[in-house]
């Protein structure tokens, strides 16, 4: 990996602005100011939400519909720090089950799903990829050829099967049979994974196996150790998707709220006892994105220089 | 070398045929998953569009129900009206903002001033998920609050927006998302097209340069050809959405989808949801299974006619 960055480092050097061509000085200029702006963008609503988080039910409904512009871009009413400090219990629903749920719960349901599912997605696309790419074997070529397919061409009205099926095997809001759902090998990841296993040489595994190692020995002691950073890259970027999954919770686990279907039920009417909803809301917006926001941040690098796709064939 | 019975050489080695267990015990359950829940579910799918859901016979009635949904204009679930309207958010956010997106992050890549932070923020949609930015958008969105606010500084006059919020008003609902659909699609595929970008020999690249070639021309000549296997699957795969984008529809509305937002995405998943919630004891399983025929019908051809087009676009060059 540390190969990988350096050379992204050689082939991009920073080259000194004063040092560039005339074009790249007026593109690189015309980007700067296009990314300033998108950055205001899509950060302005992060700083809105935050701003609510902090302004009292009063301001909300009776100061802030007459404030100028500039009186928008700073709490200028009471500022309240009320629905930060009391955020596990305000924040809390009761969704028709009846049970109630605080933001710990709900913590706890995301953090779960994610790594289960996650873990789970990635171990059988990885496992099918190495088997695909690396051995000789009938019914090789179908597998790729299936896990493009499903990529590629669309069909849709399934959903309702799905929860038929899932309802008829007892799975539904029962997270220790509903794991099997997750195995599922034909995904995306197959395909980042299927090109990452052809990457290899096969002179490593003929090498072990010479010195007498078994396929299990070259799997966990050879190609394991070679693949890891793409597999946390992949499980870090895959987790960002899972950690935001409400379809999934609200359809076949809704017995078990995440932050994210938890913010929704909120929104819609199944909070509990919540003195400033809005604000309470808004906290609890900033809260739920700051563990994925931290996370994807600190291995940026890491999943920039290992996750790549190639063409499909078939 | 190995005969097989006609006296054909074997395509497997005896090292082949060794690991044959091996494999099968690998791939065995990701296998056996995807026979129960892809094989079987669109089989079942299949059958359940032509079967009456109460008395579980043969019928048609499945696809006349579509067929009256499809003819019923003015209609709030009108189906060409949600199909245009996924059509427009596709169209808006692949056609319109992932080039965008794929020039800018190549200049990214090429390390402007801020990079790592610029990075991270235009991550900040597909990082903080649906729930969480939908929440944020209605928050800025909704009436007395700052968007509109801004809005008005700059002419905007539609008083229903206004007393209503953007997201309530049925003039000014769908073109906000479409709206949203292009700033998220200007960040589409940032990450995978960076590791595209990285893939591309630095040799090509001070090749290029000493011929002569400018920023745009090293782009252009060089890293987009080298990148177009990457970049056609990215596109090749949004392609499969062409008639179901959904826009978040669903969150925006709280599963209602007024006022005249519906897309057909956020309907197969109300369908999903609706039978999910009902306490009847007679499902309507046979609605949800011809609809999604009859669109798979229609998107399967405009998906392979599109990945023929993005096959012959730009030639492809093989690093």
């Amino acid at each position: 990996m540390r190969r990988k960055q350096d050379m992204m480092k050689r082939e991009n050097p920073i080259v000194r602005f004063h040092h560039k061509t005339v074009s790249e000085k007026i593109t690189y200029s015309a980007y700067f100011v296009y990314y300033v702006f998108m950055a205001l963008v899509f950060l302005f609503p992060v700083y809105s939400t935050i701003l609510t988080s902090m302004t009292t039910m009063e301001y909300i409904i009776t100061d802030q519909p007459h404030k100028s512009f500039f009186e928008f871009l700073v709490v200028n009413g009471p500022v309240q720090l009320e629905s930060w400090k009391n955020i596990i219990d305000y924040f809390s629903i009761t969704p028709p089950n009846g049970v109630t749920y605080n933001f710990l719960a709900m913590l706890g349901n995301s953090v779960w799903f994610t790594v289960a599912k996650v873990t789970l997605s990635l171990f059988a696309s990885a496992i099918l990829a190495y088997a695909a790419a690396k051995f000789n074997f009938p019914g090789k070529r179908l597998i790729y050829l299936v896990a493009v397919f499903v990529q590629t061409i669309p069909i849709f009205g399934s959903g309702t099967t799905s929860y038929k099926l899932f309802d008829s095997l007892n799975m539904l809001n029962n997270p220790t049979l509903f794991w099997v759902a997750w195995v599922t090998g034909f995904d995306f990841t197959f395909i980042i994974m299927h090109g990452a296993f052809s990457g290899i040489s096969d002179s490593y595994s003929e090498a072990a196996r010479i010195d007498g190692a078994s396929n299990w020995k070259v799997l966990i002691k050879i190609i394991f150790p070679m693949v890891l950073p793409i597999l946390l890259a992949l499980w870090i970027s895959n987790s960002v998707t899972v950690w935001n999954d409400y379809t999934t919770i609200m359809v076949y686990l809704n017995d078990f709220p995440t932050l994210g279907y938890g913010l929704y039920l909120f929104n819609n009417g199944y909070a509990s006892y919540c003195p400033n909803a809005p604000a309470v809301a808004a906290a609890a917006t900033i809260l739920s994105m700051l563990p994925i926001v931290i996370i994807y941040a600190a291995s940026q690098k890491l999943i920039l220089t290992n996750i790549s796709v190639g063409g499909l064939k078939g | 070398m190995k005969l097989t019975k006609k006296g054909q050489i074997s395509r497997y080695s005896r090292a082949d045929r060794n690991s044959f267990p091996f494999v099968y015990i690998l791939i065995a359950l990701p296998v056996l998953q995807f026979l129960v829940f892809w094989v079987y579910v669109n089989a079942n799918s299949f059958a359940l569009a032509f079967t009456n859901d109460t008395t579980h016979a043969f019928t048609l009635e499945n696809f006349q129900n579509v067929w009256a949904n499809v003819t019923s204009f003015g209609d709030k679930f009108n189906i060409p009206t949600m199909m245009l309207r996924s059509l427009i958010l596709w169209a808006t956010s692949n056609i319109l903002a992932f080039p965008l997106g794929i020039l800018s992050t190549y200049v990214l890549y090429k390390r402007v001033i801020g990079h790592y932070a610029f990075r991270i923020i235009y991550m900040v949609p597909g990082l903080v998920g649906a729930v969480v930015w939908t929440t944020m958008i209605a928050n800025i969105c909704s009436a007395n609050n700052s968007l509109l606010f801004i809005l008005q500084k700059f002419g905007f006059d539609n008083q229903d927006a206004i007393r209503m919020g953007l997201l309530s008003c049925k003039e000014t609902a769908f073109p906000t998302l479409v709206i949203m659909a292009f700033v998220t699609g200007c960040v589409g595929g940032s990450v995978i097209a960076t590791g595209a970008f990285t893939k591309v020999p630095p040799e090509l690249v001070d090749a290029a340069k000493i011929d002569g070639l400018d920023f745009w021309g090293t782009f252009f000549h060089v890293s987009l050809p080298c990148s177009w296997p990457t970049i056609s699957t990215l596109l090749t795969l949004s392609l499969c959405s062409i008639f179901v984008a959904d826009g978040n529809v669903f969150l925006y509305t709280s599963g209602t989808g007024e006022p005249a937002m519906a897309t057909m995405g956020f309907y197969l998943y109300k369908l999903a949801v609706d039978i999910s919630q009902s306490t009847a004891t007679v499902l309507p399983y046979g609605y949800p299974a011809a609809l999604g025929i009859c669109i798979s019908l229609v998107t399967v051809p405009v998906v392979l006619l599109g990945r023929a087009l993005l096959n012959r676009i730009v030639p492809t060059t093989k690093v």
